[in-house]
């Protein structure tokens, strides 16, 4: 009767078309995915003779141990996480003070401020200046050349600025009725209220962090201080330069990696960030939620 | 008010003092650079002349003891460290610092990440950090930052009769020669290849012996050739492939006009897109292979395919003919080809085979790498004092101490000498972990390792392919049968504003001038001809020729 009842009600012509679309749908979507994981554990000769399509081909993990067995891909590993952590939190209140602040109306030199910090989003040095600047900081191949400069993300700001700006005043005026200062306005009333934004904005800057490659690239010196983009990029590229018609390279003698250890390099670099958005998810959709209302 | 305007005489006086003293500080330091390039110069064409004299640098390994100086040298890093050992601490920087510190000097080596040398390098120096060697395989930079004022001329450093022996004696004037700019002021220290083999014609030839069919030897022959080998395949194969050129380096040289002679072959050299508006050659070369096209013997979307897929389809014995790196048919490290091949069609086999004959005047042409690998050069951040020691560690490498040692390890460790005193490795696993991995990256003035002659690199490079030993042969072989056409390494002043233009135009109206029907062919080309002159081909073209035509006038 149970079974007839929920049959009676889900299964129609529309919803099995909607079923059959949303699943190929989302396996078009997934393809890229499963293509690459496929890729990643299957046999040389599988992957040499084009075989691999969305399921591994003579199943082995050959390529997960050349990439994990390398003790520099761990280092760079607590690297990069150590970097991910300390550079959302430094970046996280950076962007919550500068923007609390300049979301008020009454702060002198408001416009004045943000514009400087505008300025940035559509001028920026240049990359000998910058460096000039980093090494003149003494920040040169140090872990903090790979946060400090980049500490504020201006879209991050603007995004961060513009939804303190939009919390009712009255809660502000009230709290302050009570006797609480601009700090404890802002730790005791507003943070609490922009558990969402801070969510989003933190995801933001998490991935941007896990992602860079250059900053080390251009900051860093010593190899034990090198970020796990960067150590993958030169796994992955640095053993493949071939025959690519440029006169200047150097030709055959080189390495080459297979397919499979590329695409392993891909699934290492992007599963652990992948892991950790299901734990934000509930905040990220909520966010987009809010914003949509009030906008 | 007197005393104010005595106070800014003497000021002024002394203003021009300084600006004149420094003035003539500088003539005479050039002077003394004139005087000292021309009496090496004069030194080196007479030979014996000033032996006595002895330079003011002393560069050949052990001629001079340092007094504990340091220098900084680049190395690539590719993250291939094995366990236990990092890119900067590990047996071969300690033994690359045993032989200096014996005189006086200490290495210290400083990573750049592989793949991102030349972003790093620029970085460097630019902000003056650069290591006191930096090396990049782009000449133009290292010429453009010499004539910048920003690195050493390195001429008094190495070309005394008294310098450098063991550098000049490896390298050899040709490479060196390389590293000079057109004052003939030497700005790097460019690496020896082992050898310049660049590109290999391959074809099934199992196919060939099942049809009863002989090597080709001209164009219309290799036509002939994979024509029967699709349409009357021994395999009965519907989807057989006739060609596919992954570099058609070697196929062009069987239609140039041009490559018999140095300088216009030059001139065609360093862009395809140069070569095809050069060299009228290039026009029967497209009609042929637009020919293929049409007969149905290329893959209809060949211009899309990736080298994964190139690679694929000759894996899985798809391809009759195709042209690739001179190893690639059994390269390990390209994917051993072959092997696959062998795996997935048993009885299948490929060989490469010798250039076809040019269709102009019979000969043979092989296309070849310059005879240069990356170039060293010292920026101007280090000390004369470091210069002459970096140049002191170059000459060491260029001996049988350090390169040998570093690229081939040691005897009875790493290999021992055949009957023909060839180095053959006694267990390549045992190598890669222990020195393979860093072997070239340290070996600076060498590309694919040292050896003294071709046939030595041809021998003991056919040991590392077991089960393939006379393919790599016959492949190295083959690459440099017939007269070699080298790469040159100039680069116009042009160039870099012009080519990604000329790049965008050659390749919409290469795939064009192939895919094309055989009637329109003319126009095709003529047009891209024409477009190839809206963006500023010309203007390279004049450049290139005026600079080869000085450069070579005495040949």
């Amino acid at each position: 009767m149970n079974v007839k009842h929920i049959g009676k009600r889900n299964i129609t012509v529309g919803s099995v078309i909607l079923y059959f679309t949303l699943t190929i749908l989302i396996f078009i979507c997934l393809y890229p995915f499963l293509n690459v994981l496929a890729y990643s554990l299957s046999g040389y000769n599988a992957v040499l003779s084009g075989r691999v399509t969305f399921y591994p081909i003579d199943f082995n993990l050959s390529a997960y141990k050349q990439i994990l067995g390398r003790t520099q891909i761990w280092i760079a590993m607590r690297t990069t996480v150590f970097v991910t952590l300390i550079g959302t939190a430094t970046s996280l209140v950076l962007t919550i003070f500068a923007a609390y602040a300049l979301s008020r109306n009454y702060l002198p030199g408001r416009s004045f401020f943000t514009g400087l910090i505008l300025f940035t989003m559509y001028f920026s040095g240049g990359i000998i200046p910058t460096f000039l600047v980093v090494k003149g900081l003494g920040l040169f191949d140090t872990l903090g050349a790979l946060f400090i400069p980049q500490a504020i993300n201006v879209f991050n700001f603007i995004v961060m600025r513009t939804f303190f700006r939009e919390l009712p005043k009255s809660l502000e005026e009230a709290a302050k009725i009570d006797g609480a200062s601009e700090f404890q306005v802002l730790f005791k009333v507003v943070l609490p209220l922009s558990l969402p934004i801070i969510a989003t904005i933190s995801l933001f800057y998490a991935v941007g962090y896990w992602n860079s490659y250059f900053d080390a690239l251009l900051y860093i010196q010593d190899p034990d201080k090198y970020t796990l983009q960067l150590r993958l990029r030169n796994l992955l590229f640095g053993e493949e330069l071939n025959t690519s018609g440029r006169p200047n390279l150097e030709g055959i003698g080189t390495e080459v990696m297979s397919q499979s250890l590329k695409m392993a390099t891909v699934a290492v670099s992007t599963i652990p960030i992948i892991v950790v958005y299901p734990w934000l998810q509930k905040y990220f959709v909520k966010g987009v939620m809010i914003g949509s209302i009030k906008g | 008010m007197k005393k104010r305007l005595f106070i800014c005489i003497l000021a002024l006086f002394l203003i021009v003092l300084g600006i004149s003293g420094c003035g003539d500080a500088k003539v005479q330091t050039k002077d003394t650079n004139v005087q000292q390039g021309s009496s090496d110069t004069k030194s080196t064409d007479g030979g014996t002349q000033q032996s006595t004299a002895s330079s003011k640098y002393q560069t050949t390994y052990g001629s001079k003891k340092f007094n504990n100086v340091k220098i900084t040298v680049e190395l690539f890093d590719r993250s291939n460290a094995p366990e236990g050992s990092t890119i900067t601490d590990n047996k071969w920087v300690k033994y690359v610092n045993e032989h200096m510190n014996k005189v006086g000097i200490t290495v210290e080596f400083i990573p750049v990440p592989r793949w991102d040398e030349v972003t790093k390098m620029q970085a460097m120096m630019a902000s003056g950090t650069a290591p006191d060697i930096t090396l990049t395989y782009t000449y133009a930079h290292a010429e453009s930052y010499f004539n910048q004022g920003g690195t050493w001329d390195l001429t008094e450093f190495v070309d005394g009769p008294d310098q450098a022996l063991n550098m000049k004696q490896y390298l050899g004037k040709d490479v060196l020669d390389i590293g000079r700019n057109a004052n003939k002021q030497l700005y790097g220290i460019v690496a020896r290849r082992a050898t310049t083999a660049k590109s290999n014609l391959f074809i099934r030839k199992d196919w060939m012996d099942k049809l009863g069919l002989s090597i080709p030897q001209t164009p219309d022959e290799l036509y002939d050739v994979i024509y029967k080998m699709v349409y009357n395949n021994p395999d009965g194969r519907k989807d057989a492939i006739g060609i596919i050129t992954w570099n058609a380096w070697n196929m062009k040289m069987a239609f140039s006009q041009v490559v018999s002679d140095k300088t216009k072959a030059a001139i065609a050299n360093g862009d395809d897109a140069f070569a095809d508006y050069y060299d009228p050659g290039m026009r029967e070369y497209y009609r042929f292979m637009n020919k293929l096209y049409n007969a149905g013997l290329m893959n209809k979307e060949y211009y899309t395919m990736s080298e994964d897929n190139f690679k694929t389809y000759i894996a899985t014995g798809a391809v009759a003919f195709f042209e690739y790196a001179v190893n690639g048919s059994v390269d390990v490290l390209r994917g051993s080809l072959l092997k696959t091949l062998q795996e997935n069609v048993p009885g299948a086999d490929i060989i490469s085979i010798q250039p076809l004959k040019n269709v102009n005047d019979g000969k043979q042409y092989s296309a070849g790498y310059a005879l240069g690998g990356l170039i060293n050069f010292c920026p101007k951040t280090a000390s004369a004092e470091k210069v002459e020691a970096c140049m002191t560690y170059l000459d060491w490498l260029c001996t049988k101490d350090g390169g040998f040692a570093i690229y081939h390890g040691f005897e009875g460790e790493h290999f021992n000498y055949d009957q023909n005193g060839v180095p053959v490795v006694i267990n390549a696993e045992y190598n890669s972990k222990d020195k393979d991995w860093i072997r070239t990256d340290l070996f600076l003035t060498g590309n694919q390792g040292y050896f003294a002659t071709v046939d030595d690199f041809n021998a003991c490079t056919a040991k590392e392919a077991p089960g393939y030993e006379q393919h790599v042969i016959d492949n190295y072989r083959n690459a440099l049968t017939g007269i070699i056409v080298n790469d040159t390494t100039y680069t116009s002043p042009s160039t870099p504003d012009l080519i990604t233009d000329i790049t965008l135009v050659r390749d919409e109206y290469t795939v064009q001038c192939i895919t094309c029907p055989e009637a329109d062919f003319d126009a095709t080309f003529d047009k891209y001809m024409k477009e190839l002159e809206k963006v500023g081909i010309k203007t390279i073209i004049e450049e290139r020729s005026k600079y080869f035509s000085e450069l070579y006038k005495n040949n």
